[in-house]
């Protein structure tokens, strides 16, 4: 069974049952996941998936229904239809529209989603960190899959889709206050960089080894305040980054003026280093940008923020009419469509300054930090968020890593901290998925930040 | 489900044919979902879900194996059982010791271990348009309130869900459980400023039973109450700054306890969730368990899997355990842990002897094909013996209490947080006023140890979590957590945002 062939029996259902439009997208996804901790294979999931979300449209009405088995199409139809009266009577927006297919533009398929690939990574994985290999954690994922979306307008999309990647933990003697992280990924398994990874975590935890963590929030400037220069990899924007996308460019927030865009539009308020795109053909994503939107729109690299002023939002077919906008080909799931429209590929324009130079040029007492833990909202409206930096904080000066650092709780606004941003890397792709069924990859960069207010840190006294 | 617990049979037999030690096989022959969805007097959302599906389990060679699937199809639900066979073989290579599971009880040959939630009004015989009218009167209460709502949300779900599991140690279960959520949320706003209050829960707090218990929230009453509320917020001043004793309601001090006690489950304890969630600082700790001081002797916190009407309420767990009640912290002292049949082998290991009798029965899945977890099952702080009225009369000048959630951030093992709060009062005059943005942050431990009074069983509230996430791929489920108010010394507090 093909996703294709149940988006077509479900639009006959849909038509049988009195709808005037249907639209429907079909994911159909396998993964094979190898969790590891301490050392050893702990968990190991591996499942075929069906998503199949349906809005059925009728006498001005539209109503959305999911199901992850194609056997219930028929009934979901009948009851999806039976009930639509109860919506209310409205404009609606469908795409009506015949758009062209731009089917299987990118991406690159798996040989085959087979579990000696996965533990061939873990081996390898292993083998270059055989000094860590009692205490290495993480996880190593494969997944494939078809994104098909079709309606009867007879728009038809269909792309297939891949994604390997490999997020690891190594911990110092075991003692999980000195940690490491690094992940790599792409759209196979040739993708993964072990080679950075293993460097990235025994570089980290060599400069950790052996001595005591600095308490950076016991820290105080000259003006009695605990604040650092920030420099962060790319690890650690990925979720700032992601959030951005749900509550700050998401075009429904910014048109009811609860983003932190609201009413910027074209004004000047981060840094000029500043440029994010939502562009599912730069090469960096290795293939898996999304080439059309839930709605079947081709999708168009479109830039949120040029040189630090935010350019647009994003919407889709019916939140852009509604608002006197064009739709960005960002349209969620039909049955997701009231959360507004997100980005699907964020791609951060990086710079030319290394990690390493970031670092040589510190003058005054600055932090590295490696990934970020528990993004949490404090206010929506100004972007003001709270997190934990760890597995990989140091403490940097004159020039030189001074040591390690307890993990760090930092407080933020993404305005004022994005408008003093100091250097850039280049930008790579940052792939650790969360959900494996679907691509959801960022291309991001390191950044130098000045000032960033640190309000506590992970006690270990007991 | 006969036709279902045949296709459990032979997938255990032919996995047993095929060199599996254990398996186990789990079927949901249906899950249905209904959603509705009022905004500013339109209905936005009036969906519904079907799923279905399988996930099969096995050890071969002292490894695991697994595989999932939305079939119903007993072939394919076939093929799966050797894709997991296979896989747990090729995985017996990085397997550096064998598995080793606890026992069972004796399970007596033939039964099936049926729950059913006890439900007065089966959401899904519930009139569609029942359910709409109540959402639009809450809808319209918020309007009525206050003409500074500018979005209000009035909304309403259910899940009915079967679930079939059946294992070589004998187990055969059948549940089927029954959850309800209904919630409000009034968002106001004035020259560019913007608040907002929920109710009865920031977090959509699913309720074990029928309708009857959506009916039971009153949301239209709470409905007026939080537009008003959130009007008076706009013009209220922030939290001050400092450290200050604060009272926790239970709307802010159950998603507290919640996320504190995600450190005390045994697979974060070793290791396992570094991927997602994090670790814990009790795994340092783990000799010390039965004499640990957690927190003050005010403080008594048990997991309940028998709780009426609790969304972590079940009859065995995701790897056929009885559901239980265990004790985790008894008057500060640290004492248990959520565990499972896996979990406690390993502890033991790392403390050197024999400390767990049984399992809490706290494995869960979020749906059929994922993979079973350690999760919270209804967690409580238990009630203490203070009056909540005499508990604010005296109370010192200047002491916060904090109502509903808003925010909440904590780091990977469980020590340093900061939470905020929709809304808060602040003692001046020995009057409780107004305060907008709250928010509070500090250590676990020494907030604990802090806990200086916890009020009384007539003041005890459920509330809960709609979405703890845990896993990986991760899980979504819902949790119970109850408590009630409490007064905490020396915590720093200030305010969010501007």
């Amino acid at each position: 069974m093909y996703p294709e062939d149940i988006i077509e029996s479900v639009l006959a259902a849909a038509m049988r049952h009195g709808a005037e439009f249907a639209e429907a997208v079909v994911v159909h996804s396998v993964f094979s996941l190898k969790r590891l901790a301490g050392g050893r294979l702990d968990q190991v999931p591996a499942r075929e998936q069906w998503v199949i979300d349906v809005s059925v449209g009728k006498h001005g009405r539209l109503k959305s229904v999911r199901f992850d088995n194609p056997l219930f199409a028929d009934e979901a139809m009948r009851f999806a239809l039976e009930t639509i009266d109860r919506m209310p009577e409205r404009r609606t927006y469908p795409p009506q529209i015949l758009f062209p297919s731009v089917a299987n533009r990118s991406g690159r398929i798996l040989p085959e989603q087979d579990n000696q690939s996965l533990i061939d990574v873990v081996v390898n994985a292993r083998t270059r960190l055989k000094k860590f290999a009692n205490t290495l954690s993480g996880k190593v994922v494969q997944g494939m899959g078809t994104i098909a979306y079709g309606n009867t307008a007879h728009t038809v999309q269909s792309q297939r889709f891949s994604l390997a990647s490999v997020a690891l933990f190594a911990f110092d003697d075991g003692d999980p206050s000195r940690s490491a992280y690094a992940s790599s990924g792409g759209s196979s398994l040739e993708d993964i960089d072990i080679e950075r990874v293993a460097y990235e975590l025994t570089h980290k935890l060599s400069l950790m080894h052996g001595k005591k963590k600095i308490d950076a929030s016991a820290i105080m400037n000259a003006d009695g305040v605990c604040a650092f220069d920030l420099i962060a990899e790319p690890y650690f924007f990925e979720r700032i980054f992601k959030w951005l996308g749900l509550f700050g460019w998401n075009g429904l927030f910014m048109e009811r003026g609860t983003s932190v865009f609201s009413g910027e539009i074209g004004r000047r308020f981060l840094s000029d280093m500043l440029t994010v795109r939502d562009n599912p053909f730069d090469p960096r994503l290795r293939g898996m940008g999304w080439p059309f939107d839930l709605e079947g729109r081709p999708r168009t690299n479109t830039t949120l923020i040029e040189k630090g002023v935010p350019i647009t939002g994003v919407y889709d077919n019916a939140l852009a009419e509604q608002c006197g906008r064009k739709s960005t080909g960002n349209a969620l799931l039909p049955s997701r469509r009231t959360r507004g429209a997100v980005p699907y590929d964020i791609v951060v324009e990086g710079g030319d300054t290394s990690i390493e130079e970031m670092i040589r040029s510190t003058k005054r007492p600055a932090l590295w930090v490696t990934r970020l833990h528990y993004l949490g909202t404090e206010d929506r409206q100004t972007a003001a968020l709270t997190g934990i930096a760890q597995h990989g904080v140091f403490l940097v000066d004159g020039g030189r890593v001074v040591g390690p650092a307890e993990n760090v709780r930092f407080e933020l606004s993404v305005p004022e901290a994005f408008s003093r941003i100091e250097a850039l890397s280049a930008s790579r792709l940052v792939l650790d998925p969360r959900i494996p069924t679907t691509p959801s990859a960022c291309v991001l960069p390191a950044m130098k930040i000045q000032d960033i207010a640190i309000v506590g840190s992970t006690g270990r006294d007991t | 489900m006969d036709t279902h617990f045949e296709t459990i049979e032979a997938v255990l037999s032919n996995a047993k044919k095929l060199g599996a030690t254990y398996a186990e096989c789990r079927i949901c022959p249906e899950r249905e979902e209904e959603e509705i969805r009022v905004e500013n007097g339109q209905i936005t959302a009036l969906s519904a879900g079907q799923s279905a599906g399988f996930a099969v389990r096995v050890l071969v060679e002292g490894s695991w194996g697994f595989y999932g699937g939305t079939t119903l199809d007993r072939q394919r639900i076939q093929r799966g059982l050797e894709r997991a066979v296979t896989d747990a073989r090729s995985n017996a290579f990085l397997q550096r010791e064998p598995v080793e599971l606890v026992g069972v009880p004796q399970w007596q040959g033939g039964r099936v271990a049926r729950y059913r939630t006890a439900v007065e009004r089966d959401p899904r015989a519930v009139p569609q348009d029942e359910k709409i009218a109540l959402l639009m009167l809450a809808d319209d209460a918020m309007r009525a309130a206050s003409g500074r709502v500018f979005w209000r949300i009035a909304e309403y779900s259910s899940r009915t869900s079967t679930m079939l599991f059946g294992s070589t140690d004998g187990v055969r279960i059948d549940e089927t459980i029954t959850e309800c959520h209904g919630a409000v949320y009034a968002h106001v706003g004035k020259e560019g400023e913007r608040e907002h209050r929920s109710a009865p829960d920031s977090h959509a707090y699913f309720m074990q039973g029928g309708f009857e218990t959506v009916v039971a929230l009153d949301l239209p009453g709470k409905a007026a109450q939080i537009a008003e509320e959130a009007e008076a917020l706009l013009s209220a001043p922030p939290v001050p700054a400092g450290k200050r004793p604060v009272i926790l309601l239970p709307p802010m001090l159950n998603l507290h306890l919640h996320e504190t006690m995600h450190g005390f489950e045994a697979d974060r304890v070793l290791g396992s969730e570094w991927t997602t969630a994090g670790g814990s600082f009790l795994t340092p700790l783990l000799s010390q368990i039965g004499t640990f001081s957690f927190g003050s002797p005010e403080v008594t916190v048990y997991a309940d899997g028998h709780l009426p009407g609790g969304a972590g309420t079940f009859g065995h767990d995701a790897e056929g355990m009885s559901a239980g009640t265990s004790t985790l912290v008894d008057k500060g002292v640290w004492t248990g842990l959520l565990n499972s049949r896996e979990t406690i082998p390993r502890l033991h290991t790392v403390i050197g002897r024999e400390y767990f009798t049984k399992t809490t029965g706290s494995v869960r899945v979020a749906d059929v094909h994922d993979w079973p977890l350690v999760r919270m099952t209804n967690i409580m702080l238990a009630p203490g013996g203070h009056d909540f009225d005499t508990l604010c009369d005296d109370a010192p000048e200047g002491t916060i209490m904090f109502g509903t959630n808003r925010g909440w951030s904590i780091d990977d093992v469980r020590r340093h947080f900061l939470f905020s709060v929709e809304i808060a009062w602040e003692k001046v005059g020995n009057q409780w006023q107004l305060r907008r943005r709250g928010k509070y942050s500090g250590d676990t431990l020494a907030f604990w140890r802090q806990c200086k009074a916890v009020c009384g069983p007539e003041w005890f509230e459920h509330s809960g979590a709609g979405s703890c996430a845990k896993g990986d791929p991760v899980q979504l489920v819902h949790v119970t957590h109850g408590s009630s108010p409490a007064l905490f010394l020396n915590v720093s507090v200030g305010s969010v945002g501007r």
